[in-house]
């Protein structure tokens, strides 16, 4: 809505909920599965724009919204629960700002509290976290701890960023310097009735970032380069003092990346971009066989992620558009003073996407193509029985040794456009997923005594007819 | 405005189907490892005997390794023991012929259970029914492995004085279950469906107390019991039944199919209860 001249004001307020219950019955009391999921979140915001005559823009944005969550699960006899209500808050402020004709200066204020009420019950190793060595279907320890309680978490960042341009090159320098409150209700596990002793502690850091651009030739080459520090607050539900460490602080991250954009016609360019990032502080479970109270997660991890991406994109020409990215990247991790380092859980290596689409008439024929590596797992090179449970357990070897097989597929469509009336037009089209019928795996699975081992496979082929009507 | 209608979409996602029934004996296999009693402090000694299967029938004194796990398992791990035990990560307790009667490692409840050197140290987790539990390594013919389990009664953690008091007033350690003879006929046809009855006593659901760590104060829970299914032929439609904690009755039942060739076919029933107790049992069949 406009307000007057070069202001206006907007106010969204969306929201949605998701609710699953699936449950696997068996004669065998060990051997029930069940799940029950619920996600729901609601956002409110005000948006506030004004424009002077000068160009100079000034945003306010204030927010706030509930996020809730809960997975309820059963293996057996064995519960597990993590229920999160998280009431959200926040405000932006950016002010953009002509100094000269070569300096714009941009001044902000991002505030983000998170209030959670956290609950949870089962095992420490449910849900799993990243670097957790499992295999897909294998039940959590059996293992039974609960805990309940609160956090809150506010990040007030005051940020400035100046964009200098003196001919050809533009560098933006600036700085964010974020200050994190971070408050829980209980510093240490519950015994018996004795009341909780909360924490409340500020960090703060200091964020220097910086880009560059350098237009060597005049909208057909450009050369760009970035760095930059980014922190990041410990979730709510790692807060816990019986499933993870109430002192856990900021978790940071450096980036630099460089690239070079071409133009090589009118509608054709190529970019290409080099990156690597590296983390500090990350959060991981305690290897420690007795760890200390309350510091079941430590800050040990470290990672480190480095690759080029590259895309080909040719725009609409003579009715043909599409594009060609590939990524090849390694992302690890490691806990500090390892001298190994890990495949990240989700590392892929290659990442390859060739997408085209040509106009014949009233015709559009369509095309898509993806590889991608397979994520990483852990082998498993032998199984031992558990007597008790009456199950096999698995012996793994070393960890994030394997791959899923890497995952191909090519899809094509075809669409035809029909003018009903000179407003209305009714579009028909088909997809054809995995037209070679390719098995794809997308997980590694095992027989209940880790004897045999086989994938889960993907969608074969699969063909969807459908229409719309565009008014 | 767009409205999309979609005409079609079949979906259809693929897992392997292995072909293994867990309870076909096809292939020597430990189906139980007995503590006797289930349930001791560390010290006390326990009998733990071993059963073993072949698909030519069960081993009656099996040559057995046994070995205690002293490797606590790391948070990260799912497993019910330390993958070190898997390898040096234990202690030697004998080579026997079938039983073995040792003492349960002194230093148990601190490796295995709840107790800390210090209370700066994070306590061990129990399992849902408050229990803690000494594994116990035994390997038997070419390389065998299976891990049996005494449950260790150990001091109650993260308790009031009074609740602790109460709990060792009132938990009274498990039992082993008892088993009745399988319910089978001495002959079948090939290929016919017969209904095996299993039982044992109405007490051996036992009920006992654990500390709920949400209010902090004691309950009473009741012992689920389940059965697992083993035959050297044919199939049984379940590999595993039970009751649950809810159920009262004290029998459990499994449709077994005769294989189509005749013979003698060996079928075992081991019956667990939800605090480690077990007992077996075994019948011959003769498929004419």
């Amino acid at each position: 809505m406009d307000l007057r001249r070069g202001e206006a004001i907007d106010a969204v307020l969306m929201g949605a909920t998701d609710d699953l219950a699936r449950t696997v019955p068996s004669p065998d009391p060990a051997s029930t599965r069940s799940e029950t999921q619920s996600t729901g979140f609601w956002r409110a915001w005000v948006r506030y724009t004004k424009r002077d005559s000068d160009d100079d823009t000034l945003i306010l944005v204030p927010f706030v919204g509930r996020d809730r969550s809960e997975l309820v699960q059963r293996f057996g006899e064995t519960p597990a629960r993590l229920a999160i209500d998280s009431d959200r808050y926040g405000f932006r402020g950016t002010l953009r700002t002509r100094v000269a004709p070569f300096l714009t200066l941009t001044t902000g204020l991002d505030a983000l509290g998170t209030s959670s009420d956290v609950a949870r019950e089962g095992s420490l190793t449910l849900p799993p976290r990243e670097g957790d060595v499992s295999v897909f279907g294998q039940p959590p320890g059996d293992e039974y701890a609960t805990d309940a309680w609160s956090t809150n978490v506010v990040d007030v960042g005051p940020n400035v960023h100046a964009d200098v341009r003196v001919g050809p090159v533009t560098v933006t320098p600036g700085a964010r310097l974020d200050a994190f409150l971070i408050e829980g209700s209980r510093r240490t596990p519950r015994v018996g009735q004795t009341p909780s002793i909360g924490f409340s502690r500020l960090e703060t850091a200091l964020a220097p970032r910086v880009a560059g651009r350098w237009e060597v030739v005049r909208e057909r080459l450009a050369l760009t380069a970035a760095y930059g520090t980014y922190t990041q607050a410990p979730e709510p539900e790692d807060l816990s003092a019986v499933f993870g460490t109430p002192d856990l602080a900021l978790s940071r991250g450096t980036q630099v990346t460089v690239g070079e954009s071409l133009r090589i016609s009118s509608s054709l360019t190529a970019e290409v971009t080099a990156f690597r990032k590296t983390m500090q502080d990350l959060v991981v479970r305690s290897r420690l066989p007795n760890p200390l109270l309350a510091r079941a997660l430590t800050q040990n991890g470290e990672g480190r992620s480095y690759g080029v991406q590259f895309l080909l994109r040719q725009e609409l020409w003579k009715g043909f558009f599409g594009w060609v990215s590939y990524a090849i990247a390694r992302s690890e991790r490691r806990y500090e003073g390892d001298e190994r380092w890990r495949p990240f859980d989700f590392d892929q290596p290659h990442v390859l996407a060739i997408i085209a689409s040509q106009d014949v008439g009233r015709w559009t024929f369509g095309a898509r193509f993806r590889y991608a590596s397979g994520n990483p797992r852990t082998p498993v090179i032998g199984s031992t029985y558990d007597a008790r449970a009456d199950r096999y357990d698995p012996v793994f070897g070393a960890q994030s040794s394997i791959r899923i097989p890497a995952f191909w597929q090519l899809d094509v469509r075809v669409e035809r456009t029909i003018a009903i009336t000179e407003a209305v037009r009714a579009v028909v089209f088909a997809d054809v997923q995995n037209v070679t019928n390719r098995s794809n795996a997308e997980e590694i699975v095992y027989s209940a005594d880790f004897r045999q081992k086989g994938t889960i496979t993907g969608l074969p082929i699969l063909a969807v007819v459908g229409g719309r009507i565009e008014l | 405005m767009r409205r999309v209608l979609v005409l079609a979409l079949v979906l259809v996602a693929c897992k392997p189907d292995f072909g293994v029934r867990e309870s076909l004996v096809d292939r020597e296999e430990i189906l139980a490892v007995r503590a006797d009693p289930p349930e001791a402090a560390p010290g006390e000694s326990v009998r733990f005997s071993v059963l073993v299967a072949t698909p030519a029938g069960p081993v009656a004194t099996p040559a057995t390794a046994w070995a205690w796990c002293a490797t606590p398992k790391l948070l990260t791990e799912n497993g019910s023991v330390a993958a070190a035990c898997n390898g040096d990560g234990v202690v030697a307790a004998g080579v026997t012929r079938g039983d073995i009667t040792a003492a349960l490692p002194s230093d148990g409840c601190f490796t295995f259970g709840p107790e800390t050197r210090s209370a700066d140290f994070r306590p061990r987790d129990p399992d849902v029914t408050g229990g803690y539990y000494q594994p116990i390594r035994a390997t038997v013919g070419s390389g065998t492995v299976a891990f049996g389990f005494a449950r260790l009664a150990c001091n109650l953690a993260n308790a009031s004085g009074d609740v602790a008091a109460a709990y060792k007033a009132r938990y009274v350690r498990n039992r082993n279950p008892e088993i009745a003879p399988l319910g089978v006929p001495a002959e079948v046809p090939r290929g016919s469906r017969t209904l095996i009855h299993v039982s044992w006593r109405p007490e051996d659901a036992e009920v006992f107390v654990v500390l709920d760590p949400t209010t902090q104060t004691l309950i009473e829970r009741r012992e689920s019991l389940r059965v697992s299914w083993h035959a050297t032929g044919g199939s049984f439609e379940h590999d595993r039944t039970g009751r649950t904690a809810d159920e009262t009755e004290s029998f459990t039942d499994d449709a077994w199919t005769a294989p189509d060739e005749p013979g003698v076919v060996h079928l075992w029933a081991v019956l667990r209860d939800a605090r480690g107790g077990v007992a077996f049992t075994s019948a011959d069949v003769n498929v004419r």
